[in-house]
């Protein structure tokens, strides 16, 4: 039920004309919030963003995945396939490394499963694309990821400020086991 | 004392059956043969004799219940494999006095009521081995042995078993399967070797020593034989005596003498005129006794109320230029090799037991080290398969609890004092 | 009754056990290593340490018994140190390679080390290295992994009975080794790599190649090598068979595998699959193995190939009538495809032609022991082979042709039963048989003797009267059979003591019996000796469905269910339910088909998964007869022999590829199950659809609907259904009753003279190996590896008489041709034969084999075959 003076108000659009005044007064008077990406303005991304992904490599330039899985397996969203083969001098050889971005959730947990630092996401996010296909990302672009954007010291700095893989320092509960080695020791 | 064990040995020929027979040897046996298996096992009762392969488990007890048990045929086995560095207490008798040990052979079969007798002999024996293969063939020939013993119609044979050298197969159930054939490693028990033992047979085994004893008792009775030594666990004893010492042999004395007695009186004392640094009263993985203790009395009974045991006799003195590291590493050497790799403590353990103690030695311990071993050690202790594991464990735990200062100086001193050049010129005396 | 108390809860035990299983049986977890359900106890790996009331040290759960009144208690502070330290000590040494590890995923340490383990390691010392050893074909060893809990050991020695690996080393230097240094010597079960807790011994196929994790897909499914018919957990990524492994708790095999089973399932994948449906675009007469298929035949689609063949058919049937058509069925197929074939060639066609190559042994030895029995021949289950007294094996090496009814052989021996062998088995040497090796040929006089001993001994019960006046007459004194035999006296007596003092005998009958001379005799005598022991038969079969074959009435005298076509009465309930006429002629049996052939009357030929060019003696006969036949379809999953002359080749789908049931040799029905999609037909759809094109509609969705139907109008598979074989009984059923009752009279055949081996003179045999079945086997490259060629084997004398060793090249040659082979001195054999298998293509024994049918089991003898052994120079 109401009022007498809602009434009024609403016969006389007084809800109305206080919005349109607002909207009015923003419109005219306020900067625009919105910015203009990409023509104007471009934030780089901080330190730690977890953006497009890359294989590491190591300092001999070869790809530190060994192909054991875990990142898959951790995957919430399953968009990474793994397939390796017995090599010539029978070791693990790592054929497919593929990941499908467009499923990716960007949650990190691959980073974290990986237990040689291997897997890594990049600060780079820019890479909207109108094909499919490009956003397929296969060991050999991961590969060539690594270069374009972890290139020399950045690689380093990333692993030293951002890698917190549970293998070193993640305290699980009481008796969880750890691989604990020379993998990763600072 | 009257020599008992090692009668007759000062003769070159003791070896020979007719010198062991005019001596009085083979006397007892027609009567032993005559008597009920009951009676020799209720006789070796009285006497009280006790297992002297280290254990001193009542022998009568063990042979009661092999007689009691239904299936046959049974087995006597004659461990024979004296491997615990620092005893030679049986190869006296197996080189000396076969004839005695063939003797306790033939009674006690007769007594569990065993057809077929195996001595399993060491295999760094060589010598004993032809001296009991003859003395064997001996008493074949003399009517010792064989299906009609001394015409009494009991049937008895014996054969020598000779291991390849492996510590853990003078473990009861390793020799049982090194003699089967299979790969020396400890059996689960129970089931006991008294009832499934040697080709799933009711099976006893016996140490040289303790079937050497039993002629002697059926001879002159459990009673007079209980007279001899401790009251507890009578009987003569062999105790080799071994390391820094003016002479050191094999002595057999009444159960229950003191230690400073063999070492100062029998033995006559540390060579040298050095001081006692330390005492390993049993064999190697027995603890370690300091100076302090060797008022013990060695027997079964008096040595664990000090601290230690009487295993197989064999005492080990060690004078103050001994580093005690350097044995402790000896011996967990000696148990990592021996260690048959059954039960993962004992296989794994004393390898590392033996790498801590190493780097220790080598001047390359870190301050948790000592810490560690004992955890280690403790980690070990109680969940081994069979005793050999825990023995390495209770060296490292009795050598670091009377001796941890000399652990300590070689990580702080990044070495050993003792012989190594490094601090040859200055040589101190530890004190424990 | 015996109450214990584990963890505060109270626990009734029927019978004594030990307190693991005690514990296991309540469901309390209690972490184990080296224990391992089917092997022996150990108690190596104390990581089971429970502590107990009243005893001061901690016990080992493997091995302590329970004990009325006993508390035992699994998880206290005390227990989680002591694990927590035995998995520290495991890990010194163990390397920490998980991520390249194929095990991990699937290793019980990681598992363990997980929940149980130290968080940190306090180790600096150096960690053991042993570098992999992958010199093996199959194998690989990596000892470093290796925690010494022997259960592989066990596994070989206590279950396998191989024996052939071993702990080497003492200490912290333990590790396993085969005796044989680098590679294996054994039987290549494989069953150490599915014990081993650890990756310290794997399997070498697709190695490296997946995770244990990514194998999504496991299907249960039933073994497509031999009879036996055991369960195989089939693990697919990505339509792959990754790896093939055994179930425990399954009745046949209970998580036992032989090399077949475990490393042969390779063919599925193989490339020389066919894809396609070929049609002939050469001519027949030209030499077929000298062309490339792609010459010989054109890729057509499905329609036009169906179409083609069911005009072919209709044409033939039209011109020379429907006995002019025959078909060939599989004992490789599952019932449902043999139910489609022979309803194909009783309607559409409207021919008792059917057979399959269960006739070169299996078919007709069944039916002649049921005939005298009433009963089937196996009609045992496999494993109540290891509950007899004594088992008697003749006419094969069961460990061989059917490994794990050899395994129950292995443990009937380990559980105190005596074994007893006629001729040469093998695989049990080292099982204490009591052995018989009479001289070649002359197992009909032992046998002869043999029944005359128990005759002696035991007296005719006179239950059988019809058997009894069979054998009343036999009259073979010791001596002779010494003499003839070769037997000395005493061990002729020790054998029949044993035999005719054991209560719970078992009688296991190979095929070599079968196809010998005078097969059916000798069937005679095994089965009164069998009647006289009151034994029970185990009849091997070599095939995955040779029992399920007969079954469904791929025979040219029976109807599904065993029933026999001559009876009116069975053939009117049949036409009845498929609502149209068989013809009461009975077929042509395979070798009347060929013969048929080679005269010209047979005009078309319908192969389904069979390859009667090599499996059928005299092999080179058989492909004249083929080349003659006007119109041959074939349908398989490679190209072969047959195929090759074919005018329509089919390419079906294989094993793990469709879904169906098999029947074993102990007669139970159970799944195969599609673990891999494939593009192509079952064998089932291509004939309905070649019968649709004729006019007579087959309409299954699926081979649950063709199992309904069998249901249906089976009597022994009366109100089945897939659901109850799933649970696992479907052991059909006889229900104590006579399958057909006892025939009259037993026809047998009294061999007139006998034969004379001459002493100088070799004579060909056929070698059935463990490690290859037909030559599907050949097309698994792991089984290739370990068995890589034909082999001539002949004894260690006849190798020094013609100075020859391992591996040289010789022609071996017979009346009818001969081969150029590598030669294998085998160390068992005997100096007047030579062993020579049948897989693999193009050196086949049978197509050095003349044969004679016997007359009563029809089944070919292949005895006699003189061969001549010359080194070829290179």
């Amino acid at each position: 039920m109401k009022t007498g003076k809602e009434f009024i108000k609403t016969i006389f659009f007084v809800e109305l004309i206080k919005g349109m005044a607002f909207t009015l007064k923003t419109l005219l008077f306020t900067p625009p919030v919105t910015r203009r990406y990409p023509n104007k303005v471009k934030v780089p991304a901080q330190p730690g963003f977890r953006g497009l992904h890359a294989l590491a490599k190591n300092e001999e330039g070869k790809m530190k995945c060994v192909g054991c899985g875990l990142c898959g397996a951790y995957c919430p969203s399953k968009c990474i396939y793994i397939y390796t083969s017995e090599g010539e001098d029978h070791t693990k050889v790592v054929d497919r490394y593929e990941i499908e971005t467009p499923r990716c959730i960007y949650c990190g947990f691959c980073v974290e499963a990986c237990p040689f630092g291997a897997i890594t996401l990049s600060e780079h996010y820019e890479y909207s694309t109108y094909s499919r296909d490009s956003l397929y990302m296969t060991k050999d672009k991961l590969l060539e990821n690594w270069d374009k954007y972890f290139a020399g010291e950045k690689g380093k700095r990333y692993f030293r400020d951002f890698w917190r893989p549970k293998t070193t320092d993640f305290k699980g509960y009481e008796g969880q086991a750890m691989f604990k080695g020379n993998k990763n020791e600072k | 004392m009257e020599k008992i064990l090692l009668k007759n040995i000062e003769n070159p020929n003791s070896a020979d059956i007719n010198e062991y027979k005019k001596a009085g040897g083979y006397g007892v046996l027609p009567k032993a043969i005559g008597l009920q298996p009951k009676a020799i096992i209720d006789e070796v009762k009285k006497s009280g004799l006790r297992g002297r392969g280290g254990a001193g488990f009542p022998v009568a007890m063990k042979w009661s219940f092999a007689s009691g048990d239904p299936k046959f045929p049974k087995y006597l086995l004659c461990n024979a494999d004296e491997g615990e560095p620092g005893t030679f207490k049986d190869r006296p008798i197996l080189e000396k006095n076969p004839h005695l040990l063939i003797e306790g052979m033939v009674i006690s079969g007769h007594a569990i009521g065993a057809e077929y007798g195996y001595i399993y002999l060491r295999g760094e024996y060589p010598v004993a081995k032809k001296i009991l293969n003859k003395a064997i063939a001996e008493a074949y020939d003399a009517g010792l042995l064989g299906d009609n013993v001394s015409g009494k119609g009991m049937k008895f044979h014996l054969a020598v078993h000779q291991g390849a050298g492996a510590y853990i197969c003078g473990e009861e159930t390793a020799l049982i399967e090194s003699i089967e054939g299979n790969r020396g490693q400890p059996r689960i028990k129970p089931p006991f070797p008294v009832n499934v033992g040697a080709f799933s047979m009711p099976t006893v085994v016996n140490n040289v020593e303790t079937i050497s004893n039993i002629p002697y008792i059926i001879e002159n009775g459990g009673d007079t034989y209980s007279k001899i030594g401790s009251p507890e666990c009578p009987g003569p004893k062999l105790y080799c005596v071994s390391g820094h010492i003016e002479k050191p042999g094999v002595y057999e004395l009444p159960m229950g003498t003191s230690l400073r007695e063999i070492i100062y009186t029998h033995c006559g004392g540390i060579k040298g005129n050095k001081k006692l640094k330390a005492v390993i009263p049993g064999g190697v993985t027995t603890p370690v006794l300091p100076p302090d203790k060797i008022d013990c009395l060695m027997d079964f009974v008096n040595m664990p109320k000090h601290g230690s045991m009487l295993g197989s006799g064999a005492v080990i003195v060690m004078d103050e230029s001994v580093c005690m590291v350097k044995v402790c590493l000896r011996i967990l050497k000696f148990l990592e090799h021996e260690s048959c790799g059954k039960c993962t403590p004992c296989r794994e353990g004393t390898g590392w037991l033996r790498g801590v103690l190493e780097r220790i030695e080598n001047g390359e311990g870190s301050k948790g080290d000592i810490d560690l071993i004992l955890s280690v050690s403790d980690n070990i202790m109680g969940k081994t398969f069979c005793p050999l594991g825990e023995g390495a464990a209770s060296v490292v735990q009795n050598f670091v609890k009377h001796f941890r200062p000399e652990f300590e100086e070689h990580i702080k001193d990044t070495g050993c004092r003792i012989h190594d050049k490094k601090h040859a010129s200055c040589i101190v005396h530890h004190e424990s | 009754m015996i109450t214990i108390s584990i963890n505060g809860k109270e626990i009734r035990l029927e019978k004594p056990m030990t307190v693991l299983e005690a514990a296991r049986s309540a469901g309390i977890k209690i972490p184990t290593l080296c224990w391992h359900e089917q092997l022996e106890k150990y108690g190596g790996c104390r990581l089971c340490l429970v502590e107990v009331e009243k005893m001061p040290r901690l016990q080992t759960a493997c091995t302590l018994m329970v004990a009325d009144g006993m508390v035992i208690r699994t998880e206290t502070g005390r227990i989680a140190d002591v694990r927590r330290g035995i998995l520290e000590f495991l890990l010194i040494n163990h390397p920490l390679d998980c991520p390249y590890c194929d095990k991990a995923g699937e290793c019980d340490l990681q598992d363990l080390v997980e929940k149980y383990g130290p968080v940190t390691g306090r180790f600096k010392e150096k960690k053991r290295k042993v570098p992999e050893s992958l010199e093996d074909p199959v194998i690989v060893r990596n000892m470093e992994r290796c925690i010494v809990c022997t259960r592989c050991v066990r596994m070989c020695e206590g279950v396998q009975g191989a024996s052939a690996i071993a702990v080497i080393d003492r200490g912290g230097h333990s590790h396993i080794e085969p005796f044989s240094g680098g590679r294996f010597d054994c039987e290549y079960c494989g069953n150490c790599v599915s014990v081993c807790p650890v990756g310290a011994i794997m399997s070498k196929l697709h190695r490296h190649s997946y995770r244990p994790w990514q194998l999504v897909d496991e299907v249960e499914t039933i073994c497509p090598y031999c009879g036996v018919g055991c369960t195989l957990v089939v693990q697919v990524r990505d339509d792959v068979i990754k790896r093939v492994v055994p179930k425990l708790g399954t009745v046949v095999n209970n998580g036992l595998l032989c090399s077949r089973g475990r490393f042969g399932y390779e063919f599925v994948g193989s490339k020389e699959r066919l894809t396609k449906p070929l049609i002939r675009i050469a001519s027949k007469t030209h030499d077929a193995s000298r062309v490339t298929h792609n010459e010989i035949f054109r890729e057509a689609t499905w329609e036009e190939a169906i179409s083609f063949v069911a005009k072919k058919l209709e044409e033939i049937k039209d011109k020379y009538g429907s006995d002019s058509i025959a078909g060939i069925a599989s004992p490789r197929c599952t019932n449902e495809d043999n139910y489609i074939f022979q309803k194909f060639m009783r309607t559409a066609i409207g021919t008792n032609n059917i057979d399959s190559t269960a006739r070169t042994g299996f078919a007709g030895a069944q039916n002649f022991i049921e005939n005298i029995f009433g009963q089937g021949a196996t009609a045992n289950i496999i494993p109540g082979l290891s509950n007899s007294d004594s088992v008697l094996v003749i006419g094969g090496d069961p460990t061989a042709i059917n490994p794990i009814l050899g395994l129950q052989i292995r443990a009937c021996s380990r559980k105190g039963g005596n074994i007893l062998t006629i001729g040469k088995v093998k695989g049990l040497r080292f099982f204490n048989p009591v052995s018989l090796k009479p001289v070649l040929y002359t197992e009909t006089v032992l046998l002869e003797g043999i029944v005359t001993a128990l005759r002696e001994r035991i007296g005719l019960p006179g239950s059988n009267p019809n058997l009894e006046a069979g054998i009343k007459d036999i009259n073979i004194s010791d001596g002779e059979i010494e003499k003839t035999c070769g037997i000395k006296g005493n061990d002729f007596t020790m054998f029949m003591k044993i035999l005719s003092e054991s209560s719970t005998p078992s009688i296991v009958i190979g095929k070599e019996l079968v196809q010998s001379n005078s097969g059916n005799y000798k069937l005679l005598l095994i089965a009164a000796i069998n009647y006289l022991i009151n034994g029970r038969i185990y009849l091997l079969s070599e095939r995955a469905n040779e029992q399920g074959l007969l079954d469904m009435g791929c025979a040219p005298d029976l109807l599904p269910g065993y029933r026999p076509l001559t009876f009116a009465e069975f053939r009117r309930k049949y036409e009845n339910s498929w609502k149209t006429s068989i013809p009461d002629k009975v077929g042509f049996s395979i070798f009347e088909m060929m013969d048929a052939a080679k005269e010209g009357s047979l005009k078309a030929l319908y192969v389904m998964g069979e390859n009667p060019v090599f499996n059928l003696p005299d092999a080179r006969s058989v492909e004249a007869a083929m080349k003659n036949i006007d119109f041959l379809v074939v349908q398989d999953i490679f190209l072969t022999e047959t195929a090759r002359l074919a005018d329509v080749v089919f390419p079906a789908l294989s094993w793990s590829e469709k879904d169906g049931t098999f029947t074993n040799m102990e007669r139970r029905i159970q799944r195969l199950r599609k673990a891999v999609h494939r593009e192509g037909m079952e064998d089932w759809r291509i004939i309905s659809e070649v019968s649709k094109h004729m006019g007579v509609p087959l309409n299954y969705s699926n081979p649950e609907d063709i199992f309904n139907e069998v249901s249906k109008v089976s009597p022994l598979h009366r109100d089945m259904t897939y659901e109850d074989i799933e649970k696992g009984e479907a052991v059909y059923p006889y229900k104590g009753e006579p399958l057909r009752g006892v025939s009259e009279e037993i026809k047998f055949q009294v061999p007139s003279s006998k034969f004379q081996v001459s002493d100088k003179k070799l004579y060909l045999k056929l070698e059935r190996p463990l490690f290859h079945s037909g030559t599907l086997s050949t097309k698994a490259p792991a089984l290739v590896n370990i068995y890589p060629e034909a082999m001539a084997r002949i004894s260690p004398d006849t190798a020094k008489s013609l100075s020859l060793g391992d591996g040289d090249i010789v022609r071996v040659s017979t009346k009818i041709g001969s081969l150029e082979l590598p030669v294998s001195v085998d160390k068992e054999l005997d100096n007047s034969s030579v062993l020579l298998s049948n897989n693999f293509e193009g050196k086949g024994a049978f197509s050095l084999m003349e044969y004679t049918l016997d007359s009563v089991t029809k089944a070919p003898c292949i005895d006699y075959n003189e061969a001549r052994i010359e080194k070829v120079n290179i």
